[in-house]
């Protein structure tokens, strides 16, 4: 690799490979990653066994004298001071042209696992950035990252892949620490989920998203004066139901049918995640779409026709955005934001006016 | 430009005079490579005619299960790659400007989307999919049938061990998939399948594929890998077809491979250059500034695939492993394992590796790539650029890497 070609940048412990496309911005904001280390339980210390994304139930990774902690979320993205807090920083290359989730969790996980040598990863590969996030950390940190593919759909041959590998990564874990009992087990927090921070109502905005790292986008267009009427992020407030999974522990395919028949995540099957999303759009009574894509994400670039396509089928306005990952206000998007909801209320107003018989009856307020 | 779907008179009389300019440019080179594209044209160009059935496929979708029951692969990678080197290309752009799919997904999907939209290629009775490589790719053919509401299949391929032959429980697996793919696509298509004729124009062609390996590795024969790539998509369009099985054996002749051959004297080129992932298909200023400096591709990453001969009476085993073991599939540090393989049985003195614009699978392996070959001390070099680019269009900063890297090497 030249030396032109390699090019340090702002994060922390990331590298940026090759060169930025026109027009895009690099992705490397990494907050401090608070990841807690390994935590102690009716006198035995259990491993901490980290995982990337909410693809997967957290008992998955539990079961098996773990404790599940999803890599902290980061926090929004500030001036970069002092020493950096990776053991060894500046470590794992990462394209330019990587979603920036993926991004964060990369250094989020060198981080966690450079710390303590007892702690493990399990990487969900939902999509080819993940799957690869979980290659590059397995050739950093061999035997302690065990990365299994998860399919999009759920037919037989499916749930069939899905439970071999539930079966090999139960074997894995339990080959790592040993199995704790039922009532040793210590709750995790697995699952990053954030809550709507107003109750949701018709008649407000329903947004379509993939990891979104805090309610910040819903607060956001509350504060605006639009009122959200339902969420569908696979970090969002639905999500840590749709990761309940009540199929018997050791009944692999039960456990794989049931987390490949939930489409809360764009990569899923078009047709079943289109259905879903036509019911949620019917049950929420949004008035408005938004669609919040990270940018390099394929899975949500293909999602976005399905969204539109409903919003445009039911007459709802539209609107696609890219945001970060963490998520903040930027200017271009706050612009795009005000810019749909004044188009919103000004389209209010409009057809306010169509329904008045006469302009007579119009009054007149100064 | 002319309407190449549908059965008015002028749809016809393009399609027809296409095919016989490809022809005739087969017929006056006399080579594998012209013979194969012509035959390959002659018979993507029936999936254009009313009332075709056309499947849209995965670029790793066994080809041999199609050519049993007679029909014709539409492969969106490569129908982009045609049509963005065509006369249409202006069109296909224009189309992919309109298209309401983010620009940072990769191309060869967005132009064959446009493609599909702008009626520059024929709407899919079915779409098949394979798990390898790619999910943008799985993506793009599901969202299409959805669309188009025909039925959608995906072949759920595991990961192959990093070393070692793949289980056999997997390779069952994933036969066992390709049987029941197979029977379905016969009574959708209402077509009987000919299989033992399949198998037998299949094993010609990779017979003859694997002869010239053999060639190629024992330095017998240099050939231009990046004529050889051509072959990789070509192949997934005829295998298992007659025009198939004859063109591919026109390499064993000294004249059928006469326009992919490198000049041996002096010891061939210097440096020897493995080529990873994906080729610029219409842009030749990297390959022309190599063979500048003396230099050659003289390996591409597929080379690595090795095709047993199928078994006329169950061939869906080894369609199966080919599937499991392709070089591209698996983890990163197995693509690393084979590519230092590759370095060392073919003497190679560079490895360059093309990050096609919106590849997640390409640029996500790079970082196991780049550490394992630094480790051997191989010099790698990561290129960005979009295979589906015009000649010349934005490519300066590609060049000047690779003249340093030439340099340097």
């Amino acid at each position: 690799m030249p030396m032109s070609a390699v090019k340090r940048t702002a994060a922390r412990g990331v590298f940026l490979i090759g060169t930025l496309p026109a027009g895009s911005r690099p992705c490397y904001h990494v907050g401090a990653v608070d990841n807690s280390s390994s935590q102690t339980l009716l006198g035995r210390t259990l491993a901490t066994c980290y995982c990337t994304c909410n693809l997967l139930p957290p008992r998955v990774y539990s079961s098996a004298g773990h404790l599940a902690r999803r890599l902290a979320a980061p926090a929004a993205p500030g001036p970069v001071a002092g020493p950096l807090p990776f053991a060894t920083p500046a470590r794992i290359l990462v394209h330019p042209m990587t979603c920036p989730y993926v991004v964060t969790q990369t250094a989020a996980a060198d981080h966690a696992l450079a710390r303590s040598i007892d702690d493990c990863l399990v990487v969900p590969a939902g999509c080819d950035a993940m799957r690869r996030l979980g290659d590059a950390l397995a050739a950093r940190y061999p035997d302690r990252v065990f990365a299994l593919f998860v399919p999009r759909t759920d037919d037989s041959a499916a749930v069939r892949s899905l439970s071999h590998d539930l079966a090999r990564l139960e074997e894995w874990l339990a080959a790592k620490a040993p199995p704790v009992k039922a009532d040793e087990q210590s709750s995790t927090d697995a699952e990053a989920t954030f809550t709507y921070p107003t109750p949701p109502s018709p008649g407000g905005a329903f947004i379509v998203a993939g990891p979104l790292s805090d309610d910040g986008l819903l607060r956001y267009i509350a504060g605006l004066g639009l009122p959200i009427s339902g969420v569908e992020s696979c970090s969002g407030p639905e999500r840590r139901a749709a990761l309940e999974c009540d199929a018997p522990e050791a009944d692999y395919e039960a456990q794989a049918r049931q987390i490949l028949e939930r489409v809360s995540c764009p990569r899923s099957s078009a047709t079943a995640r289109r259905e879903y999303l036509a019911h949620r759009l019917e049950e929420t009574g949004a008035a408005a779409v938004i669609y919040a894509r990270l940018p390099f994400c394929d899975p949500s670039a293909y999602d976005t026709f399905s969204v539109a396509d409903l919003a445009s089928g039911r007459g709802l306005p539209y609107l696609e955005v890219e945001v970060g990952y963490p998520f903040e206000v930027t200017g271009p998007l706050r612009v795009r934001i005000e810019a749909f909801l004044e188009s919103l209320l000004l389209g209010a107003e409009l057809s306010e006016l169509d329904e008045l018989d006469d302009l007579d009856d119009l009054e007149v307020t100064t | 430009m002319p309407d190449l779907l549908g059965d008015t008179l002028a749809a016809t009389a393009a399609r027809r005079a296409a095919v016989a300019r490809s022809r005739l440019s087969a017929f006056q080179a006399g080579t594998a490579r012209r013979y194969l594209e012509n035959a390959a044209l002659v018979a993507s160009l029936r999936l254009f005619e009313p009332g075709a059935f056309v499947p849209w496929v995965s670029y790793l979708f066994p080809p041999e299960i199609l050519a049993s029951l007679g029909l014709i692969p539409l492969i969106p990678e490569v129908a982009a790659a045609t049509l963005t080197g065509s006369p249409f290309r202006n069109q296909v752009e224009a189309g992919v400007n309109r298209l309401h799919l983010s620009r940072d997904t990769c191309t060869y999907h967005r132009a064959a989307l446009a493609s599909l939209r702008e009626g520059l290629l024929p709407a899919p009775s079915v779409c098949l999919g394979t798990t390898p490589f790619c999910l943008g790719k799985e993506c793009m053919l599901d969202t299409v049938a959805s669309q188009y509401g025909v039925p959608f299949e995906s072949v759920q391929v595991p990961w192959p061990p990093d070393d070692g032959p793949a289980p056999a429980e997997h390779v069952a697996e994933v036969a066992d998939q390709l049987r029941e793919v197979h029977a379905n696509l016969a009574t959708l298509s209402g077509k009987r399948p000919r299989m033992d004729r399949t198998v037998a124009y299949s094993n010609r062609a990779t017979e003859a594929w694997r002869q010239l390996t053999q060639l190629r590795i024992s330095g017998e024969v240099i050939v231009n890998a990046r004529q050889a790539f051509t072959f990789l998509f070509i192949g997934q369009i005829v295998l298992g077809t007659g025009a198939g099985a004859k063109g591919f054996e026109r390499l064993l002749s000294e004249r059928g491979r006469k326009d992919m051959v490198l000049p041996s004297d002096n010891g061939g080129p210097h440096p020897r250059l493995l080529w990873l992932h994906t080729v610029p298909h219409h842009d030749h200023g990297l390959f022309d500034l190599i063979a500048s400096r003396g230099g050659g591709v003289v390996v591409e990453e597929t080379i690595n695939q090795e095709l047993l001969p199928l078994d006329p009476t169950d061939p869906f085993p080894e369609l199966a492993r080919r599937l499991i073991e392709h070089p591209l599939w698996g983890s990163a540090s197995r693509r690393a394992r084979l590519v230092l393989e590759l370095v060392r049985s073919n003497r190679i003195d560079g490895v360059i590796h093309f990050t096609h614009w919106g590849c997640r699978h390409g640029a996500g392996s790079l970082p196991v790539i780049h550490a394992a070959l630094s480790g051997a001390g191989v010099p790698f070099l990561a290129i960005d650029g979009d295979a589906l680019d015009q000649p010349g269009a934005g490519n300066g900063q590609a060049l000047g890497q690779m003249e340093s890297f030439l340099e340097m090497l």
